[in-house]
């Protein structure tokens, strides 16, 4: 970890802010995780847990947003600081967009009219296990100010895409083959869909923590597997 | 990894300077060339060794600061480029200074003309006891220039290229320690630059002023810089990365890291360097 700021003010301040940071992103992991176990378990009430507390992560990126301007205002911040705390804000949106796709994984939930066949259910969790597991592992990169961590979880989203990928065919070969299940699998499709979009959000995330820890975009063409299903 | 490990294939002096002015990069996005520079400079007072082979190079028409903790050197390297430091006993130096790629140093210089090329402000306003014209006419006045149409034309170029002209235009017979702090600081810039120098060292031109005339200050070395090279020292680190193109760091007489002001205030390379400007240092 850096070395403590003569204005003991000025660690507080940078402090205060990362946990904040922290606890949107233990909100996001949560509402991840729990709109996953509600869809295996077809726990509407679980589902609807979901999307009240949404407005939890919304209230924290708003705290990181105004405290983040605050600390702007009160700090003249230079270099690494400047960084970070630009980076904060940056995170922030990005965490706050995952806990967005949980809430619209339950809300999609709600409205199956069957539980989730097995094949489905059975990627959708790896799919919603993996994208917390990427959290957890860019957080940590976070917290460490550990660059290779944060390229290491920025360079493992494409099993990601692949299983997405595998979902997709899946789901259109269930449309195919059971009409009656259009509507339900077209919900899971969207729910597939959002857990890929929040695992970009992750590796956005990865992005931030190199370039605060380094002062370096993380450059170089991310592995993606782009051609496995309509973007 | 940290600021000091980024991947990098500069060094502390000499290089990085070449390449930040290779990459044509000052804030002005305009070519550039070198005004100042030194080399392998070190300095002396008695047994006190003060710089350690500094070398360095400072562009042409931008405004350079220097920036460091007390005692670091950034004063007495100011003071080597119109060879004030010669007025002090037993300073001694080993290395060059150059000025458009002459020693200055060079027994043959004259150190007077060498000042008037070099003109220098410090930290407290030092206006003569004279009127306002006469404080900015007096360089002239020394170098025999008696014609007075040409010291009005002057005085007045002068005033207006420091900002002051229109608040004394009509009071130009007062004293010019009468003028509040913020305008006996740009009357003692028109007094410099009435010479017409290339160059304008401020030693904390602005540290003993308020925030207003201390703005007022900045802006001036902004529009400055167009016709002449300003270095500048300062303790106000803000003040370097609001008017500066190029920073130095400077700590214990060494020359730690120069870039330009946007890299090193957001991407410094040496851990030093981060330390300091970060408010993490000792």
């Amino acid at each position: 970890m850096p070395k403590k700021h003569t204005l003991e003010s000025f660690d507080q301040d940078l402090a205060r802010l990362r946990a904040e940071v922290i606890s949107l992103a233990e909100r996001a992991e949560t509402q991840l995780e729990n709109a996953i176990a509600a869809l295996m378990t077809d726990d509407i009430g679980k589902a609807e847990e979901v999307i009240r507390s949404d407005e939890e992560a919304d209230a924290l990126l708003q705290r990181v947003n105004g405290y983040m301007t605050v600390v702007l205002a009160r700090q003249q911040a230079v270099a690494d600081d400047l960084r970070e705390i630009l980076a904060d804000g940056r995170i922030a949106a990005h965490l706050e967009r995952v806990a967005d796709y949980a809430k619209n994984a339950a809300r999609r939930m709600l409205a199956l009219a069957e539980p989730v066949d097995a094949e489905a259910a059975k990627r959708l969790k790896w799919m919603g296990d993996r994208v917390a597991a990427m959290l957890r592992q860019v957080m940590r990169a976070y917290i460490e100010r550990d660059a290779s961590e944060a390229n290491v979880a920025w360079s493992s989203d494409i099993e990601l895409d692949r299983v997405y990928g595998d979902l997709f065919a899946h789901l259109l070969e269930r449309m195919r083959t059971h009409p009656a299940s259009l509507r339900d699998a077209t919900q899971l499709l969207f729910i597939a869909k959002g857990l890929e979009r929040a695992g970009d959000h992750v590796t956005d995330i990865a992005e931030e923590v190199y370039l605060m820890v380094t002062g370096l975009p993380l450059l170089g063409p991310r592995p993606k597997l782009d051609d496995v299903a309509p973007g | 990894m940290n600021a000091s490990s980024q991947p990098t294939n500069r060094t502390a002096q000499g290089v990085d300077v070449r390449a930040a002015l290779a990459q044509n990069v000052g804030r002005t996005g305009a070519s550039t060339d070198i005004c100042l520079e030194t080399q392998h400079l070190n300095l002396f007072y008695g047994s006190t060794q003060a710089l350690f082979d500094v070398s360095l190079k400072i562009p042409r028409h931008r405004v350079t600061a220097f920036i460091g903790p007390s005692g670091c050197g950034k004063s007495t390297l100011l003071r080597c480029f119109n060879r004030m430091n010669d007025l002090v006993d037993n300073c001694r130096i080993e290395g060059h200074v150059l000025l458009d790629g002459e020693d200055i140093y060079d027994r043959r210089v004259n150190v007077a003309l060498l000042r008037r090329r070099v003109g220098m402000v410090f930290q407290k306003p030092n206006p003569f006891p004279k009127s306002i014209y006469e404080n900015v006419a007096y360089g002239l006045r020394i170098m025999g220039v008696k014609n007075s149409k040409t010291l009005d034309e002057t005085v007045e170029r002068a005033l207006r290229g420091a900002a002051l002209w229109d608040e004394v235009k009509d009071r130009l017979d007062t004293n010019g320690l009468s003028l509040s702090g913020g305008q006996q600081q740009r009357l003692v810039i028109a007094r410099a630059i009435a010479l017409e120098p290339e160059v304008l060292l401020l030693d904390e031109p602005a540290s003993a002023l308020d925030p207003i005339a201390t703005a007022k200050i900045e802006e001036l070395l902004y529009e400055l810089k167009d016709r002449y090279t300003i270095v500048i020292v300062t303790h106000n680190m803000q003040q370097a990365a609001r008017v500066s193109d190029y920073t130095a760091f400077m700590h214990m007489g060494e020359m730690v890291e120069f870039d330009e002001t946007d890299t090193l205030f957001t991407r410094p390379r040496e851990q030093r360097t981060s330390d300091y400007i970060t408010g993490r240092f000792g």
